[in-house]
């Protein structure tokens, strides 16, 4: 069973990355329309890496347009060992901690008082009942700035593992590390959450 | 990174659910294993493996696995710690996901479309480079923000990296206008040109039927009284909660109005108005059409 299910998801995968190097393909013979179905393809992705690592809604839709405007620039160079998306991630990755070390060297404000003062947050995706939303949203707040205050490298691999759903091998491929080193931040990410959401831990097993 | 685990015979993990006999966990000696290690020895080590257990892909052998749960099931602080990471990780699933706005990817294709990129990434001399060169050593060498970024092609083929003398430039704009005017209209809208005429043809042509028709008429107005009626009833049934009932009937009784109004009105217009109506909406769009294609063409010329 295991292995027939293997088998079916990189079929997908294969189908899914044949048509977007048909689209990359197109793109670089100059029909643009085709790259509009591949940032349509990705655009969500990639805006969700960007809002947990940076934490407000407006950097994460400039970085979003950023990576796709990159990516179209050096379009040419992206070769088909790689799926697109994680070819996008890269990118989008790179962005991200750039744009936080410039932020930390502007010495612009802590994050922490960006989302005190609170900046736009995004639009969430909630499919529960509205008397849980609100105790759920807090808790989702809690959870949300705790990964903000991870580092970087923590919360990149916290985030592509735990919200984008990508294996430990693609996060080592789009950060250019090794497995080993993957797992030990997540690891070690996982272990600085769990101190930080204690509170809500200990809440959460009383509530039971 | 190898599997540790993997050295482990298994008839070595049996029976170790009652917590008698441990396995070796990693980085655990084999003469420890003659004395029994102190619990507090054992519990650090089983909580080394626990993130293994927890991610569950492959890194720990099923023996192992079925020895750390044993553990767990007897020892009450290292099962809480599991339960721990086990929240935190239902934790950030279920943060969701965050929704982007509904034209997103259109403000990207604008950006593409008009050539703009991020102030800080587009150096002075873009000018004088109308075609973007990334560079990039190797293929998964994705562009960072620190790589230089000529400004955007002015043509979409990002293979072509060469520097086109001002004059090649302006002709392969001349030659391209066209079909990126079609290209812009498609990407704006999703709709493409010779697409968008036809239902406006369409629609004018159904439109005319029924205004024209007596059936349409009648369908039409019947339509009108019943939804005329159905206001009325609403506002009726509203008027009767306080303040807001009164607001509301007040707002349906309007509308009701205007219901009246257009039934009216399409009853006493004729076929010649009817016709007219038709031709207006066409006519409308058509101008609106060459409009906008010749404000693009415009556009494009400027660039």
């Amino acid at each position: 069973m295991k292995a027939l299910a293997s088998k079916g998801e990189t079929r997908t995968i294969t189908l899914v990355e044949q048509k977007d190097a048909e689209l990359v393909r197109q793109t670089l013979c100059g029909n643009t329309a085709a790259y509009n179905g591949l940032v349509q393809r990705y655009q969500r992705q990639v805006y969700n890496l960007a809002y947990r690592m940076l934490g407000n809604a407006e950097d994460a839709g400039d970085l979003v347009q950023e990576t796709f405007l990159r990516a179209y620039g050096a379009l040419a160079s992206f070769r088909q060992d790689a799926s697109f998306l994680t070819w996008l991630y890269k990118i989008a990755s790179n962005l991200c901690i750039d744009q936080l070390r410039s932020r930390k060297a502007k010495g612009a404000l802590s994050l922490e008082v960006e989302l005190e003062e609170g900046r736009e947050p995004a639009a969430e995706s909630r499919a529960c009942a509205p008397e849980d939303s609100a105790v759920r949203g807090a808790v989702q707040d809690v959870v949300h700035r705790a990964i903000l205050n991870l580092p970087e490298r923590y919360r990149l691999v916290i985030v592509m593992r735990h919200l984008q759903d990508m294996s430990v091998d693609e996060i080592a491929r789009v950060l250019d590390l090794p497995t080993g080193t993957v797992k030990t931040h997540l690891f070690r990410a996982r272990e600085m959450l769990r101190e930080r959401l204690c509170p809500v831990l200990e809440m959460k097993t009383d509530g039971k | 990174m190898e599997n540790r685990f993997e050295h482990l015979p298994p008839e070595e993990n049996q029976g170790w659910g009652a917590y008698a006999t441990p396995p070796r966990l990693p980085g655990q000696q084999h003469n420890q294993q003659a004395s029994g290690p102190s619990s507090s020895a054992l519990c650090a080590r089983v909580r080394e493996s626990l993130p293994y257990l927890l991610d569950n892909d492959g890194e720990i052998s099923p023996q192992m696995a079925t020895a750390l749960y044993g553990h767990l099931s007897v020892c009450a602080g290292c099962a809480r710690e599991f339960d721990e990471m086990q929240q935190v990780v239902r934790m950030v699933e279920t943060l969701g996901q965050a929704e982007l706005p509904m034209d997103f990817s259109l403000r990207i294709m604008r950006h593409i479309q008009s050539g703009q990129t991020s102030a800080e990434a587009a150096p002075k001399d873009a000018a004088a480079r109308p075609f973007a060169v990334i560079t990039s050593t190797s293929s998964l060498d994705a562009p960072r923000a620190d790589i230089e970024v000529v400004k955007r092609q002015t043509q979409p083929m990002p293979s072509q990296q060469t520097n086109p003398t001002v004059s090649r430039q302006t002709t392969i704009q001349g030659l391209e206008t066209s079909l990126r005017t079609e290209q812009d209209l498609l990407l704006r809208t999703g709709v493409r040109l010779w697409e968008r005429l036809t239902l406006a043809g369409l629609l004018s042509t159904v439109m005319t039927f029924f205004l024209m028709t007596q059936w349409g008429g009648q369908v039409l107005g019947a339509n009108l009284s019943g939804l005329r009626a159905w206001f009325n009833e609403i506002g009726e049934t509203l008027h009767r909660v306080p303040l807001l009932g009164a607001l509301f009937a007040v707002m349906f009784s309007a509308l009701s109005q205007v219901g009246d109004l257009l039934s009216e009105t399409y009853r006493s217009l004729g076929g010649m108005a009817a016709r007219g109506l038709a031709l207006d909406i066409a006519l409308c769009a058509g101008i609106y059409y060459l409009f906008v294609l010749r404000r693009q063409r415009g556009q494009m010329r400027g660039i």
